[in-house]
């Protein structure tokens, strides 16, 4: 569970700069699949790297897994990232220097996991995502679907409460975005995980997500709750 | 995170990145090689001196001269400068002055039965031989010849390999000697064969233990630090009217009293020897003006057994590179010192050897045994302070071409530095990315730093290599260079890796390229992770 109060994210000086998140209260229960619409500029990003402890908020404050974020020292909050959050993001940011396999396992190294253990959780996470035939191969050798598996992999490898996907499919074309879509999905009913889906494809957030908040000017303008979605 | 996996994930990047290792590791070699080159090329040199040095005997020998008893306060009033002088000046006057008291008042120490005996107990003394020799007689068969009697040390190495026939006598063979080359030609030996039947034959010696008559040496001595005051032909002078004095006493007018006088002064002086002792001594330039007219003798007959035969040194072999003891002496019969010196003492009026020449067992004792009898007044020539100094000056080489070397380093870091913050400033998305995944800044700064670290160690390795594989063909050159300028052949190993020189470089390259990555890693380490996967 996260419960988010009065976050505010002002870029620039506090005046006159932009408010790109504007006091957002939002509590999100374990479980649930949240999809994020807006339009570009509506500040969707914004929360999201600071839901993911990536960013910090001008103001307002989040308890995460129990804790009050931004008390946190930088430390406790990288283990935070490391073990609470899993992030896709639409331009992939795989390194690319490093196979699909090493890229998968750096959450892993980072958590201090053995290579046996390692070996084994990522092997399983690639052919989970169904990209085993791309294991050694460098991001720069794979196709956009492909990368972003390997980053969904990656993402889930920890298998974290948490997983924030920031228009993952925004780089794909349509067929293979309903495949990676559908995949995230099913990784994340598997690992009983908490979405947050950021996209601003309509359809997509009905079918997929059990609850769908619309953001404009760093605002929440509307906050629903489906029955059980389809997906 | 391990740090094992930290080190593998550099190496990855270090290997991902070949073209900016490369170049990174360039410098590194270069100076780690020069910085090896160099140690190598200094201990080599420092090592040859030392092989030099350790191998040759002159440096556990040193040359004993009789000095002045130590600590002598010198009166203040005897060393006063008067007048208006600038302070060093002062100070060389006051010196000199000291040094003239000294000289003038100071008991002598010289080396008495005692003294020996004392010498020869230090630790690590292996021997001590006074240079004095005494004219004799020599008798063997029918024939006779004039020689002299010098006293060896039995360790002596040189005059085993001066052996033509027989051997060294042992040392409680009180009545072995050996036997000059030339005297037994003289005396009628002079096929090898005829040298051979030589060996257990007895020579029969008639030392010369001085006149009765008084000389000016024995003047000269009574006279002490007085001496120094008047001119030789004076004392020359002076000398034999005494001796006339002491000679014509009964025909000069003094009363029976004055003469009684003048008798004991002499005879205290030892101007007058007492009936059966006279004297003679190595030192004096006038003692061998002197004259020993046979009748006048009081000799001393002695009978020895011939163990061997020994030949001339030749005029090179006698003096070596660091030799302070002097050519070795020659003489008609050498004899086991400890046997000759009592011959000496039997001399009336002799105070002691003015020199003598001592060996120790290993060359490192040499330093604390001048110590010690520089300690007993005793004056000592010898190649400690040269060793010091070679010892020093090449440190001090290694040190210089050394912190040369590690300039070259520094330089290299400056240039390893600055392609780091470049390729840190390039890879800022991937330091995004670790951070976003839950990379600390300290994983990251690790990171950043054993890359760096790496770096170093693998350059290091390279350069050992490289320098290892070059030092035959370099050390060919030098080699080829040296024996050039030498103009003799040179045998000395030329670059010699030692470990702990390895080790030293090994720490410095690792350690400049860390402390070149320190700056680096911490900008990786701070960067802000959504600015960064911006990029
Ligand atoms: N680093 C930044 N500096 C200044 N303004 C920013 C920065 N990041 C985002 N913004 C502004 O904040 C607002 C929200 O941006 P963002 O959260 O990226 O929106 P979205 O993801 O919904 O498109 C935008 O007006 C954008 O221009
Ligand atoms: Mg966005």
């Amino acid at each position: 569970m996260i419960h988010a109060s009065r976050l505010t994210k002002i870029y620039g000086d506090t005046d006159n700069g932009v408010k790109a998140v504007d006091g957002l209260n939002l509590k999100i229960e374990s479980g649930q699949r949240v999809a994020l619409l807006g339009r570009s500029g509506s500040g969707k990003t914004t929360l999201m790297n600071i839901l993911a402890g990536l960013d910090r908020p001008t103001s307002g404050e989040i308890i995460a897994a129990g804790k009050s974020l931004f008390e946190l020292s930088p430390a406790e909050i990288a283990h935070y990232r490391q073990t609470s959050v899993g992030i896709v993001f639409q331009s992939f940011q795989l390194i690319a220097h490093r196979t699909a396999i090493q890229n998968v396992e750096l959450p892993l190294i980072l958590s201090g996991m053995n290579a046996a253990n390692r070996k084994q959780r990522v092997d399983e996470c690639l052919e989970r995502v169904a990209i085993e035939h791309r294991r050694h191969h460098t991001p720069a050798q794979m196709s956009g679907g492909e990368q972003q598996r390997v980053a969904i992999a990656r993402a889930i490898v920890s298998k974290p409460p948490l997983l924030l996907a920031d228009e993952p499919t925004g780089n794909l074309d349509s067929l293979t975005a309903d495949k990676v879509t559908q995949l995230m999905l099913d990784v994340v009913a598997e690992n009983k995980a908490t979405l947050v889906l950021i996209t601003h494809d309509q359809n997509l957030a009905k079918t997929c997500a059990t609850r769908t908040i619309h953001m404009q000017d760093g605002r929440f303008i509307s906050d629903e709750i489906h029955a059980e979605a389809t997906a | 995170m391990k740090i094992w996996d930290i080190a593998l994930m550099a190496v990855h990047n270090l290997w991902s990145q070949k073209m900016r290792t490369a170049l990174n590791l360039l410098g590194v070699v270069i100076s780690s090689a020069l910085l090896l080159m160099t140690f190598a090329a200094t201990r080599g040199a420092s090592d040859g001196v030392m092989n030099i040095i350790d191998s040759s005997d002159q440096t556990r020998q040193f040359l004993i001269i009789a000095g002045h008893k130590p600590n002598t306060t010198v009166p203040a009033s005897a060393t006063e400068v008067k007048g208006d002088l600038d302070p060093a000046k002062r100070k060389r006057f006051e010196e000199a002055l000291r040094k003239k008291w000294i000289a003038a008042n100071a008991r002598r120490v010289y080396m008495t039965s005692d003294v020996l005996r004392q010498l020869r107990a230090i630790d690590g003394v292996a021997s001590i031989v006074p240079r004095s020799a005494l004219n004799c007689k020599l008798s063997l068969d029918d024939r006779s010849t004039s020689g002299s009697l010098v006293g060896i040390s039995l360790k002596d190495q040189s005059i085993k390999f001066r052996l033509a026939c027989g051997e060294i006598p042992a040392s409680e063979d009180h009545d072995g000697v050996l036997l000059d080359e030339y005297t037994a030609y003289t005396l009628g030996y002079q096929s090898q064969q005829q040298l051979e039947e030589l060996i257990g034959k007895s020579i029969e010696c008639l030392v010369n233990l001085g006149s009765k008559t008084p000389k000016a040496a024995n003047l000269l001595r009574a006279l002490g630090p007085a001496a120094s005051q008047i001119d030789l032909t004076t004392l020359s002078r002076f000398s034999s009217s005494v001796e006339q004095l002491a000679e014509k006493m009964d025909e000069v007018g003094l009363t029976q009293e004055e003469k009684d006088a003048v008798r004991l002064g002499l005879k205290q002086l030892s101007i007058v020897a007492p009936a059966n002792s006279a004297e003679s001594t190595e030192k004096s330039a006038l003692a061998s003006n002197a004259d020993t007219s046979a009748s006048e003798r009081k000799p001393n007959e002695r009978s020895f057994i011939i163990r061997g035969v020994v030949k001339r040194p030749s005029e090179e072999e006698g003096v070596g590179f660091l030799q302070f003891t002097g050519a070795p002496r020659l003489a008609s019969v050498y004899i086991n010192s400890l046997e000759k010196e009592p011959l000496n003492f039997q001399r009336s009026g002799f105070p002691g050897f003015f020199t003598a020449a001592g060996e120790v067992t290993r060359n490192d004792q040499l330093a604390s045994v001048v110590g010690k009898l520089e300690a007993m007044g005793l004056r000592i020539r010898s190649a400690v302070a040269i060793v010091e100094k070679l010892k020093e000056e090449t440190g001090k080489a290694r040190l210089a071409i050394g912190a040369l070397a590690l300039l070259i380093l520094l330089v290299a870091a400056l240039g390893i530095s600055n392609t780091m913050i470049i390729a840190i400033i390039e890879r800022t998305p991937e330091f995004g990315i670790m951070k976003s995944l839950g990379a600390s800044d300290g994983q990251v700064m690790w990171l950043v730093l054993l890359e760096g670290m790496i770096t170093g160690i693998l350059g290091a390795s390279l350069a050992l290599a490289i320098s290892i594989a070059v030092a035959p063909l370099a050390s060919e050159l030098c080699r080829h260079y040296i024996e050039l300028r030498l103009k003799s052949s040179f045998n000395q190993a030329i670059f010699t890796f030692d470990a702990t020189d390895i080790l030293i470089v090994f720490f410095l390259a690792a350690t400049v390229c860390t402390f070149a990555s320190l700056l680096p890693a911490w900008r990786a380490a701070k960067l802000d992770p959504v600015v960064a996967m911006k990029r």
